[in-house]
């Protein structure tokens, strides 16, 4: 299932791929896009439970973009 | 669009975070020029600067020493820290503040022209309606378009926009589709018809039952795609993208070699001196301005396009139009319109034009069949249907009619034979109804598909671009297909294809394409599903309506006219040129500074503009894509 989330201030474009390739190495989500035109977050995943996950995406963009914030 | 980034509006547009930042850069300003103006030096000048320097720099090292920690060591506040800091232990204040003040500076125009580009993008594709009126008990309610369940009725009046896919139930009017198609000509609707979201409804008062909620509508899967066309790169994004991730590392270590080597290995050379010119490497060690205005030139070619009417679903297909090769075309619905007309009359010596038409006309009065259609409507006037007794249809053979008093006959070469009239035209190879009158042949009218109006200026508009082949494809047999193929000028063309044939031809002209071309099919979408898939780039028309076009296909035409490929091609070949002219640009400055840099002619002054400066002017550049010259 495809999911989307609001990437709120995220104006780095290389910080954009940095996130978007360490997203790509997590575990449980594949086909990671980071657009940062629109500022989303797009993946694909089969996981019932998104919760853990979405705590390791939050934790990698506070690394590469601290001022982004992910919407849920 | 851009003259509106001088008006006043500029600072109530601006965000609380960007307000600050623009507030603590004026008063580091201030601050600065009251340091460089006051005659101190040694300690007391240094303090005297350390506010300005600290109002702008404070969040750049808190950030520098947190992403460190975090493992991040090549990012841009770690080294502007560096080069800053190093700038003051040479004793360089004013660049120092400078530096840190111009960083900022850019920053907050990037993130302005960023947000302001992207805001004009989106507002180019200006189709999401406000609200929506929905009727209930009589009265009409203002409500979100998000709140309004399939079934339910609302009303759209002169003027308003149309909110939400559905079905005319009362009321007639004339549409404005030119957000979704870029087609200034207006589209009469009328009861039973359907409509969709995004046209302004001009004339009449609308009554619509809504057919799908809002996140199904045509507006919000458009909006849906041009958003996620960002999603698909195109090479050269992905190509600057790798290429940033050497760039910076590698100038990070060239800076420190140049602050550490020379001064060991050349006599006479001042340390201070070369750690000055490695100050500047750090400054220009930052690959922001390619990063963001390649994507952001693509977004804005995929928003030109979608205003004039062509979906693009990725910057990639937007990239490659701009490297096409050959264009292989569907014939019927594609080229021609898919509907008959008359295309000529031919009476015998003993009638004229104007009477064997009406003939077929009478005679055709009543048969529900396309080519009966089309030939009332090429006859125009009212029938009196008083002067038909009697109409019999014969099917695969044509009708039977008596009017007033004597026995027409409208039909193919089966009907002639099997009634027994002699001296019909034979051998035709396309389709012609043929007319007798009490068993005297009275001539025939040949019926065939219209080409599209703007058909030929759309293969000649191909022709000119330098487009190396264009190809026809098609069903229908080979008289009509080289009849059609002539009077446009196509190259080559193919008949009696059935859809496997279709895809075979398609694999025979990939292998004749170079390697760098590109093939693009152009079709219906309906029926054209796995062509569309197999060529490079697959371009579905008449999309405005048809989801099983906007699936299967990779750009969509939104209206049925062909030429709207040459604005697609056009706007991917300003793009891409756009894209180039930046990465040029800013790869140009930033070498050609460095190496002065190096040498030790340029200064931190023009490191400064070579970052920031090159940013900026590559968004503005960026930004030009959005126009599109007919």
């Amino acid at each position: 299932m495809k999911h989307t989330y609001k990437l709120e201030d995220l104006c780095c474009a290389s910080c954009g791929n940095k996130i978007e390739k360490a997203l790509n190495q997590l575990e449980g989500i594949q086909d990671v896009h980071v657009n940062l035109m629109a500022q989303k977050l797009s993946f694909e995943s089969e996981l019932v439970d998104l919760d853990p996950v979405l705590l390791q995406i939050k934790k990698i963009i506070r690394k590469y973009e601290p001022d982004c914030n992910l919407l849920i | 669009m851009i003259s509106d980034w001088n008006s006043m509006n500029t600072l109530k547009e601006l965000t609380k975070k960007q307000k600050t930042k623009l507030f603590k850069i004026a008063l580091a300003f201030g601050l600065l020029i009251i340091a460089v103006l006051l005659p101190l030096s040694g300690w007391i000048a240094l303090i005297s600067f350390l506010p300005a320097y600290l109002i702008v720099g404070y969040g750049t090292l808190k950030s520098a020493i947190t992403n460190v920690f975090h493992g991040e060591v090549f990012d841009e506040n770690f080294l502007m820290s560096i080069a800053t800091i190093g700038a003051i232990a040479l004793g360089e204040y004013p660049e120092a503040v400078a530096v840190m003040l111009f960083y900022q500076v850019g920053e907050l125009f990037e993130s302005y022209a960023v947000d302001k580009s992207r805001k004009s993008i989106t507002s180019l594709m200006d189709l999401r309606a406000d609200y929506a009126n929905l009727l209930t008990d009589g009265h009409l309610i203002k409500v979100d378009p998000d709140d309004v369940a399939v079934g339910q009725l609302i009303q759209v009046k002169p003027g308003e926009k149309i909110p939400l896919d559905g079905k005319i139930i009362a009321g007639s009017s004339s549409l404005d589709t030119r957000s979704l198609t870029g087609e200034s000509l207006p589209r009469d609707v009328e009861t039973g018809d359907d409509v969709i979201s995004g046209c302004i409804n001009v004339t009449g008062l609308l009554t619509i039952e809504v057919s799908k909620v809002y996140g199904e509508s045509t507006v919000a899967r458009i909006l849906d795609l041009v958003e996620n066309a960002s999603d698909k790169k195109a090479n050269i994004e992905t190509f600057i993208t790798k290429f940033a991730r050497y760039y910076t590392p590698v100038v990070v270590i060239i800076a420190v070699l140049l602050a550490i080597l020379p001064p060991l290995m050349i006599p006479g050379a001042l340390f201070s001196d070369w750690i000055y010119r490695a100050l500047t490497f750090l400054v220009i060690s930052c690959p922001c301005a390619l990063v963001i205005s390649i994507p952001l030139s693509f977004f804005a070619g995929v928003g030109a396009a979608s205003h004039a009417g062509i979906l693009v679903k990725g910057s990639n297909y937007l990239e490659a139009l701009a490297q096409v090769e050959v264009v292989v075309f569907d014939k019927t619905g594609t080229l021609t319109e898919g509907t008959f007309q008359v295309s000529g009359i031919y009476p015998t010596e003993a009638f004229n034009k104007e009477s064997l038409m009406e003939l077929a006309a009478y005679a055709e009065h009543y048969s529900s069949h396309p080519i009966s259609a089309s030939l009332r409507n090429y006859y125009g006037s009212t029938v009196d249907p008083l002067r038909i007794a009697e109409a019999k249809e014969l099917p695969g053979h044509g009708v039977e009619a008596w009017i007033d008093g004597k026995q027409v006959l409208a039909g193919n070469v089966k009907l002639m034979k099997s009634h027994e009239i002699l001296n019909f035209k034979e051998g035709l190879t396309g389709t012609a109804v043929h007319v007798a009158v009490e068993g005297i042949y009275a001539g025939h009218i040949t019926i065939s598909d219209q080409v599209k109006v703007d058909a030929a200026t759309a293969i000649a508009g191909l022709k000119a671009f330098g487009i190396k082949k264009t190809v026809m494809l098609t069903g229908d047999h080979p008289e009509a297909a080289r009849q059609v193929s002539a009077s446009l000028g196509i190259d080559e063309f193919y008949a009696q294809l059935l859809p496997a044939d279709k895809v075979e031809q398609i694999e025979a002209l990939l292998q004749e394409t170079s390697e760098k071309g590109k093939l693009v099919f152009v079709g219906d979408g309906v029926n054209d599903a796995p062509v569309l898939a197999r060529s490079d780039i697959g371009i579905a028309m008449g999309g405005l309506g048809s989801d099983a076009a906007i699936e299967a296909a990779d750009v969509v035409i939104m209206t049925d006219e062909p030429s709207k490929l040459n604005t697609v091609m056009k706007i991917s070949k300003k793009t891409l040129r756009i894209a180039r002219q930046n990465v040029l640009f800013a790869l140009g400055i930033k070498f050609g500074v460095l190496i002065l840099g190096a040498m030790g002619i340029a200064t931190i002054w023009a490191a400064v503009f070579a970052d920031v400066g090159v940013t900026v002017l590559a968004i503005i550049n960026a930004m030009r894509a959005l126009t599109v010259t007919k």
